[in-house]
């Protein structure tokens, strides 16, 4: 065991050829020892790596054939490397897939196609269903609604007063904020406008996590009563109405006829939805103080969602329990004992709850395909196998074993998968706009969709599934031919088809005359 | 004029290294020695690279050393500056040499 790091070892001794694996290797724990002693462990592992991205193995391998077939002690083995079989294997695949142009290109396009359509339905899936909120711990966020399912609302907005005493009362969350969406009249810039508004609680943004890529958001006490009149910009609105202009902090602008000083603007990435008791979550291009007296609003009039996040240390069981209990005391005092709770459910499961199921059925429905096309690439695979039974006879009579049969006639799906899985990958790639275009308008987080390294990722994955699928039968196939009984076919066939088969075949017999 | 030995600059500075370094000469050693001189970190792999090169030239062999009498020692390969190696390196730098005859400093080429 050498002083090296485990994995940086690994892939040296994946990546140095044979002959001189242990002697390179030796070199660079030494190399390494002095970097830890004379430069810091930091330096080394640095240089560590360094090393092993260098692009010199390659020039190393080759360098390493050049040397040593000159030195007749050693077998042509001796300077491959495990990466350099495999690139070997691959090249030979390569060839024999190019032998039959019209299988190859059909294979590859069918699998781009399945592989293509996977990808891009797992890029919607990942930037809606997977991929985490961009707020501070995402997981504590909740919506609270009100239960009343006597009257046909199993989830209605809250009332001021409620808000007020989850405030006072619930300890297993920090923070509330009241929610609440409309439009508000914009002039004195440019052309009069309407513009989607949020009203909200001056703690939104601290609950969130989100702070304003110019200016600030907004400032505790600037949601009282009589506090003056600010507003936040969304980069969308300070972009189209405002020019993008640098100095927009601290002008005013009117909002349903009162003047506002603009104090902020929103990063380019904040797409808060607001959700309501009915309907489709929405965004907002202004985000205003929620000045309403909450402890004094009327009881009866349910208009706010409110966003909670819950402490730290309390899990989501604990939180909705407690919510209960103050649910049960409301039921009793206000409601008449008809059962009313509030609800919470995490922010990320109701923004997506209509749409998960639609997009886990079409992934399962692309999964399907691409399972029906690997199939079909298989069979084909098959056929091919049937026809070169001779080739592979052969093989195993010049000494190849059944698992290096298998292997070469496995790579072959494996080359498949792999062209195709690019393919598809850009295909995805490109065609994800497209996607997005035909999606319905009310799809949320539709800007979350993008190509990531989870996507790559799972393209890689779905290509090595189908490079197993469409390759381990044919390779089974292939390696259960009788060696013995398909000499006298090889034979055969090889010796009436063309000079360069009856060499084949001449090579073939002598094999066969030794071996008995 | 004959071509002569083509050395390049980073199979002048390794087989510098070499010789410098002496009967000791591993890649190990032939990276430190350039990194002290003029403190350029190279890979040990570019360094066996540009070696095996300079064997299949003859400007330098090899040879594999017995292990270090160590808990786990392994064996060692070192390499050796041939004369051949020597009279390149001697070649590359009359070369050089001449080249710059008649400038005195780097400056000079810009009023020349």
């Amino acid at each position: 065991m050498s002083g090296l790091p485990r994995v940086p070892e690994w892939l040296l001794r994946l990546l140095l050829p044979r002959h001189w694996r242990e002697s390179v290797l030796e070199e660079i724990e030494q190399v390494y020892r002095l970097d830890v002693e004379l430069r810091g462990v930091r330096f080394a592992r640095r240089a560590l790596w360094r090393e092993i991205l260098s692009v010199q193995w390659i020039s190393l391998g080759r360098e390493a054939r050049r040397l040593d077939s000159t030195d007749q002690s050693l077998s042509p083995a001796s300077w491959r490397t495990p990466v350099s079989s495999l690139l070997r294997d691959v090249q030979y695949a390569t060839r024999v897939l190019k032998r039959s142009p019209g299988f190859s290109i059909l294979a590859v396009v069918t699998l781009a196609l399945g592989i293509g359509a996977n990808t891009a339905i797992f890029s919607v899936v990942n930037g809606v269903l997977l991929r985490p909120l961009p707020y501070r711990a995402p997981e504590q966020l909740v919506y609270i609604w009100d239960r009343l399912d006597w009257i046909g609302f199993p989830r209605a907005s809250v009332s001021g007063p409620q808000i007020h005493e989850l405030r006072e009362q619930a300890r297993s969350f920090t923070a509330f904020a009241a929610l609440r969406t409309g439009t508000s009249q914009m002039t004195g810039v440019g052309e009069p406008e309407q513009v989607s508004a949020a009203s909200a609680s001056a703690n939104v943004f601290e609950l969130l996590g989100v702070n304003a890529v110019q200016g600030r958001t907004f400032l505790a006490g600037e949601d009282a009563p009589g506090a003056p009149y600010v507003v936040v910009l969304s980069d969308g609105l300070w972009r189209r109405r405002f020019g993008s202009d640098p100095a927009v902090v601290g002008r005013t602008v009117n909002l349903d006829g009162r003047e506002t000083t603009i104090t902020g603007v929103l990063p380019r990435d904040f797409d808060f939805q607001i959700h309501h008791s009915l309907g489709q979550p929405s965004g907002a291009e202004i985000w205003i103080p929620e000045k309403a007296d909450l402890a004094n609003a009327p009881r009866g009039q349910h208009s706010f969602a409110v966003l909670a996040r819950i402490a730290d240390g309390v899990n989501f069981d604990q939180a909705t329990a407690e919510l209960a209990a103050l649910g049960a005391q409301q039921d009793a005092e206000w409601y008449g004992d008809n059962g009313f709770t509030y609800t919470a459910i995490p922010v990320q499961e109701d923004l997506v709850k209509d749409v998960r199921p639609v997009l886990l059925l079409l992934l399962g429905a692309v999964g399907f395909l691409l399972l029906i096309a690997t199939a079909n690439i298989a069979t084909l695979m098959l056929a091919r196998s049937q026809l070169r039974v001779q080739e592979i006879a052969v093989r195993s009579a010049l000494g190849a074993s059944r698992s290096r049969i298998m292997w070469l006639t496995f790579m072959e799906g494996g080359v498949l998968a792999a062209v195709g899985g690019a393919l598809g990958f850009v295909l995805a790639v490109y065609g994800l706009d497209a996607l997005i275009g035909l999606a319905p308008d009310n799809l949320p987080r539709s800007r979350s969709v993008a190509v990531d390294g989870h996507i790559f990722a799972f393209t890689g994955s779905v290509a090595l599934v189908t490079a197993v699928l469409c390759g381990i039968t044919p390779a089974f196939q292939s390696s259960s031919a009788q060696r013995g009984r398909d000499w006298t076919s090889c034979a055969n066939a090889q010796c009436h088809r063309s000079g360069r088969g009856r060499t084949f075949t001449g090579v073939a017999d002598r094999c066969r005359t030794l071996g008995s | 004029m004959t071509k002569g030995s083509n050395l390049g600059e980073g199979e002048q500075l390794i087989l510098l290294a070499a010789w410098r370094v002496g009967e000791q000469a591993t890649g190990a050693a032939i990276r430190e020695e350039v990194a002290q001189r003029i403190g350029r970190t190279l890979t040990v792999s570019s360094i066996y690279v540009t070696l095996m090169r300079l064997q299949k030239k003859g400007y330098a062999k090899s040879h594999m050393a017995d292990p270090t009498p160590v808990r786990g020692g392994k064996a060692r390969r070192y390499f050796t500056v041939t004369e051949k190696g020597i009279a390149a390196l001697q070649d590359a730098r009359s070369r050089m040499e001449q080249m710059w005859e008649g400038l005195e400093t780097a400056s000079d080429l810009r009023h020349a």
